[in-house]
């Protein structure tokens, strides 16, 4: 806890920051997303890998958190948690106060690897969700109209997958997760194979589509830029095994213009998450 | 455009190619058996032989070719359905795995010929019993290079459809099913291959008709002639049947790189 609230210290004014333990939550409601004690340690050949020690963490409902932290030091596995695709070795799990059961059509996963399905056509993917659940035709095909011209993909729906670039089988990924109107999307690296600008395009889409429903988001990403552009609270997480080295809600102006993270008061807070990130690597290394 | 037209004029140069050495190899059968005559028409006979014995019984081959095709064929698709099947079925339920897959692998390394006494003991020398046996080696194969290629599906792809709401049923279908088929495309042409092999192995040793049958009545009179003819016969029979297997899984391969190239 002292390591912690020192971690916090460093964290500019203009932020309001909380320790984990004791996290301001917006509404009286209770969070969406919660891991009590979270620990998760693999089994390998080459003996245990412990990815996650005693995590807490909360997410509020409609509030985009960002994860950032070192590779390797267990984003990836919290957010496996929260799917249901990992179960936790200790501690909880709880969306909208109930363990999770394992993967469901609520939580949405975009993956950090490419998972559109290459068999499927852009409109088959899309309507690959509505269908599982058994939607009737009609409602699938309104469905798909709808986020076909959502991402700007209408005259791609015949396509394969493999004819597309990055970007666009990146919207596609995006655009299917989001078939569903799921409540939750759990986002990891979505744009970290992307270049700058369409990079930038994703984020404000993502920002739009949050914008209109509601929907809760937790982003796992390693640009701390982005945390910052996209999150109302930017989580910072230890190397491996990971925990919360500091918690920071962004003060800053929603605006969906990307010139604002040029913004002195931008540029001041990730200089400031960049320390605590450094500062916490080299305490590990200690 | 350009790069497809390139890819285009190769493959037309491969063709020729191809054909090239076929004549080739055509050529060199003349000279050795009949213009140099280095080996006895006994041995090996040459083209004008096998030319003529086309011509001279060209009414019961085309019918006995036909007859070995037929059942070719029912092994091959009956075989290789039931297999993949039965892979699928497998790889989905722990516990048909633990029964079935003791069976299989006890029986996988026996080769499907070895059987044939017995299959003609149990179910003569009819149809049924040679489809039967081309039918189990096709089975075989796919069985395993279903469970195999089920093995090799990336996980994320499962993992994403189950996010989607999807059930394991309908994964499946959906998900395993499709992503497999590239995969399932080597195994569909080895067992193509054997289905051939058996047959004609399970016509020498007992049947009424089939150019295995026919081959072992010319070779009791030492009708070598005959016996080359139908083995070109049965070479032909296969390359076709490959071919139109390509044909075919080309259409369900359209969204992988390998077509995509090719177009
Ligand atoms: N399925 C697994 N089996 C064994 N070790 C794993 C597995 N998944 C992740 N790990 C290990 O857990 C640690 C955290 O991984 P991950 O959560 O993917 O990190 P991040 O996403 O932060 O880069 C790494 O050391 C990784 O090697
Ligand atoms: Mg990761």
């Amino acid at each position: 806890m002292l390591r912690l609230r020192r971690a916090c210290a460093t964290i500019a004014r203009g932020t309001k920051f909380v320790s984990a333990g004791t996290l301001a939550i917006q509404d009286s409601s209770s969070p969406k997303i919660e891991l009590l004690g979270v620990s998760k340690t693999f089994a390998t050949s080459q003996g245990s890998v412990k990815a996650l020690d005693k995590t807490n963490l909360k997410v509020a409902t409609n509030e985009i958190v960002c994860l950032v932290g070192p590779s390797g030091c267990g984003k990836s596995t919290l957010l496996n948690l929260v799917a249901g695709f990992l179960s936790p070795s200790e501690g909880s799990v709880l969306v909208d106060a109930t363990p999770v059961p394992g993967p469901g059509a609520e939580r949405a996963v975009v993956f950090q690897q490419d998972s559109v399905f290459p068999w499927l056509t852009v409109a088959q993917n899309l309507a690959y969700g509505p269908k599982a659940r058994g939607l009737h035709a009609g409602e699938v095909s309104s469905i798909v109209e709808r986020l076909l011209s959502l991402v700007g993909l209408a005259e791609y729906r015949d396509f394969y997958p493999l004819q597309l670039s990055g970007g666009m089988k990146k919207r596609v990924d995006l655009a299917r997760a989001y078939a569903n109107k799921p409540a939750i999307m759990l986002m990891d690296e979505p744009f970290g194979a992307l270049d700058v600008l369409t990079k930038e395009k994703m984020q404000i889409e993502l920002l739009r589509l949050w914008q209109e429903e509601a929907l809760t988001i937790l982003f796992v990403t390693h640009d701390i830029e982005e945390a910052l552009f996209i999150g109302d609270r930017v989580v910072v997480m230890t190397p491996r095994p990971a925990r919360v080295a500091a918690d920071v809600t962004v003060h800053l102006e929603r605006e969906l213009d990307p010139r604002r993270k040029t913004s002195a008061d931008f540029q001041a807070l990730r200089q400031q998450l960049m320390d605590t990130l450094s500062q916490n690597e080299a305490e590990s290394a200690a | 455009m350009q790069a497809e037209e390139g890819i285009r004029q190769r493959t037309r140069r491969m063709r020729r190619i191809s054909l090239v050495s076929i004549l080739l190899a055509l050529v060199a059968w003349y000279m050795v058996t009949t213009e140099w005559g280095l080996v006895s028409s006994l041995k090996l006979p040459g083209p004008g032989r096998v030319l003529d014995t086309l011509i001279e019984v060209r009414g019961t081959i085309v019918q006995q070719a036909l007859v070995t095709l037929y059942r070719v064929s029912l092994s091959f698709l009956a075989g290789s359905a039931l297999g993949v099947l039965v892979g699928l079925v497998m790889s989905r339920f722990r516990l048909v795995f633990a029964h079935l897959e003791p069976a299989i692998e006890a029986l996988r390394p026996v080769p499907p010929i070895a059987l044939i006494p017995f299959f003609i003991l149990w179910f003569g020398i009819g149809m049924f019993g040679q489809v039967l046996l081309a039918g189990l080696g096709c089975f075989m194969v796919m069985v395993v290079s279903t469970i195999e290629a089920v093995r090799n599906v990336p996980r994320i792809y499962v993992q994403a459809a189950r996010s989607l709401g999807a059930e394991q049923d309908h994964i499946y279908r959906t998900v395993i099913l499709p992503a497999i088929v590239p995969e399932l495309i080597a195994g569909w042409r080895v067992a193509l291959a054997l289905a051939f092999g058996l047959m004609i192995a399970a016509e020498l040793m007992g049947a009424q008709e089939g150019i295995g049958f026919m081959i072992m009545v010319a070779r009791r009179s030492l009708n070598t002639h005959t016996i080359l003819l139908g083995n070109i016969i049965i070479g032909n029979e296969a390359a076709l049947a490959d071919r139109l297997l390509h044909i075919f899984t080309r259409r369900l391969t359209r969204w992988t790189e390998r077509d995509a190239e090719r177009q």
